[in-house]
């Protein structure tokens, strides 16, 4: 069993973008993967009170979330994970978590960032985890909301 | 003579959309700024621009965002939370905001309350009310 969707979007857990998500890959909780997050009491109570109610929330840095994540993909827990960066899950699969397919769905403009699709920026070590994540055989997905018909990865990625 | 300054905060054009038809009912609006995210924009750095409103000066601040749970309340949330002073409101509507801006006092003696009170009473099914006068 692997995860269905590994979702990268900055905004994390944003209204109703998230319940759509949910809807979409038939997933009933979140697990939110930042270091800087989940060292943060104040910002898990905020993100967990913006998700839909009755939706559970883990937020975990990677080094925890690598073993409870592969645990639930195997339990055949339908969970939702959220990262802000691709650099963060390129790092869970490689610390073996199995992931289907990762869903690129917004990084905004920022320092040291080009736009890449639409809306969607990124870094050159951005993009170079998408790569690698590519690389070791998991697809990379463009999708900002769930209706949008996915758009490769490598299709848009221009050095 | 309202003590406090208005941040609304929302998604894309909403904000500056809110407070230009805020002004058309109440004309020129003081200490009232619109910080809008783009679809295209980080969060970082919509919290540098929604944080350099709110910390503007020393006044006590109400940020009425759009969205429960959205990005624009979120980030109104943890700036809020180490800027005293800082009240945020989300699921803003033209009448909250019309009230708030008209306000004569601060946001203290249940003023929060009734903003909330006038939100939650602006949103009527107009056409029961109608309909139960027998009227359509």
């Amino acid at each position: 069993m692997t995860l269905r969707l590994v979702r990268v979007d900055d905004r994390l857990i944003h209204g109703q973008v998230v319940a759509v998500w949910l809807r979409a890959v038939g997933a009933d909780r979140i697990v939110i993967v930042d270091d800087r997050v989940a060292a943060d009491p104040f910002l898990v109570d905020v993100l967990t009170l913006a998700a839909p109610i009755g939706v559970p929330v883990e937020v975990l840095d990677v080094a925890s979330a690598a073993p409870r994540v592969t645990a639930r993909a195997s339990a055949h827990d339908a969970c939702f994970v959220l990262v802000k960066s691709p650099v963060t899950a390129l790092a869970l699969l490689r610390a073996g978590v199995p992931i289907g397919a990762v869903n690129l769905g917004g990084i905004g403009a920022g320092p040291g960032r080009r736009p890449l699709y639409r809306t969607i920026s990124a870094s050159d070590e951005e993009r170079a985890a998408l790569r690698e994540i590519e690389a070791l055989g998991t697809p990379v997905e463009i999708r900002i909301v769930a209706d949008d018909r996915p758009v490769p990865f490598a299709s848009v990625d221009r050095t | 003579m309202r003590d406090f300054r208005i941040v609304v905060a929302a998604h894309s054009g909403l904000a500056a959309a809110l407070v230009r038809s805020a002004e058309l009912i109440c004309g020129e609006l003081r200490d009232v700024t619109a910080v809008g995210i783009a679809p295209s924009e980080s969060p970082e750095t919509f919290a540098v621009e929604l944080r350099r409103a709110i910390e503007l000066d020393a006044r006590p601040v109400l940020v009425l965002t759009d969205l429960d749970g959205g990005t624009p309340s979120i980030v109104a949330a943890t700036i809020a939370a180490d800027r005293p002073g800082t009240t945020v409101l989300a699921g803003v509507t033209l009448g909250m905001l019309v009230e708030a801006a008209t306000s004569p006092d601060g946001l203290g003696d249940g003023a929060v309350g009734r903003l909330v009170e006038t939100g939650r009473a602006g949103i009527v099914d107009v056409t029961a009310r109608l309909a139960a006068r027998g009227r359509s």
